[in-house]
């Protein structure tokens, strides 16, 4: 691992499951939300025009979050249920 | 009041009509409730670009739905006089025309069970993450989105 980044995992749900099969991530420490976001969008060109929020500990968050290290980051689709 | 106890809300497949009747039946024994309102949704068979929505299946991020299920819970006795309330969501496949949700509120006037229903409906739309597949007749699918 590069001596500046941090390991998080990714988990995803509905098409975001079919499009991204990597699951452990190399991001820059202290990462915001809106930067992680940014990343993705890099990393996995063919999510780019896809709405989904994130959720961290089971909690929606926002784009100010910041990430820890080894965090489980939950990317979700938009819901369907009911 | 048991609105702090878990309830497990997910079921496999549709829900059949004859566990509604018996989960009216079973409210008989509570004589403290004058008033129920039941939501039930139904997979349509909708018209997608040519072809048509034989299924859906459904998928939930268990952990957090479960969570948003029993925030939902606490809302809604918090909120409304109810003495009763019971939610099921199917996941996996449900046909077109067979039902997905069940959402069975009691109280002892008309009013708390009819606002909350439609209130809870509402949230769990919104707030709990369960996703969907359309599934068409040749075997293709797309993932559905709740409309507002």
């Amino acid at each position: 691992m590069h001596p500046c980044t941090m390991k998080i995992n990714i988990v995803t749900f509905g098409k975001l499951s079919e499009l991204i099969k990597k699951k452990v991530l190399e991001v820059e420490p202290g990462i915001d939300v809106f930067s992680l976001k940014k990343f993705l969008a890099r990393e996995f060109p063919q999510i780019n025009q896809l709405d989904f929020k994130i959720a961290v500990n089971m909690e929606l968050v926002n784009e100010n979050y910041i990430i820890e290290e080894n965090s489980e980051i939950v990317l979700l689709p938009p819901f369907a249920g009911g | 009041m048991t609105s702090k106890n878990k309830k497990n809300v997910f079921v496999e497949g549709a829900i059949d009509a004859r566990f509604i009747c018996d989960s009216i039946k079973k409210h008989g024994s509570k004589t403290n409730i004058g008033a129920h309102s039941i939501f039930l949704g139904q997979v349509r068979g909708d018209l997608i670009q040519g072809k048509t929505v034989c299924a859906i299946d459904y998928s939930t991020y268990t952990e957090m739905a479960e969570k948003e299920f029993y925030k939902i819970r606490e809302f809604a006795f918090s909120k409304f006089d109810l003495e009763c309330l019971h939610i099921y969501h199917s996941l996996g496949k449900v046909n077109k025309g067979e039902i997905n949700m069940f959402v069975f509120t009691s109280s002892k006037h008309r009013k708390a069970s009819f606002d909350s229903c439609i209130e809870i409906v509402e949230m769990i739309k919104s707030n709990v993450p369960i996703f969907g597949k359309e599934i068409f007749d040749d075997g293709t699918f797309v993932w559905k989105e709740n409309t507002i």
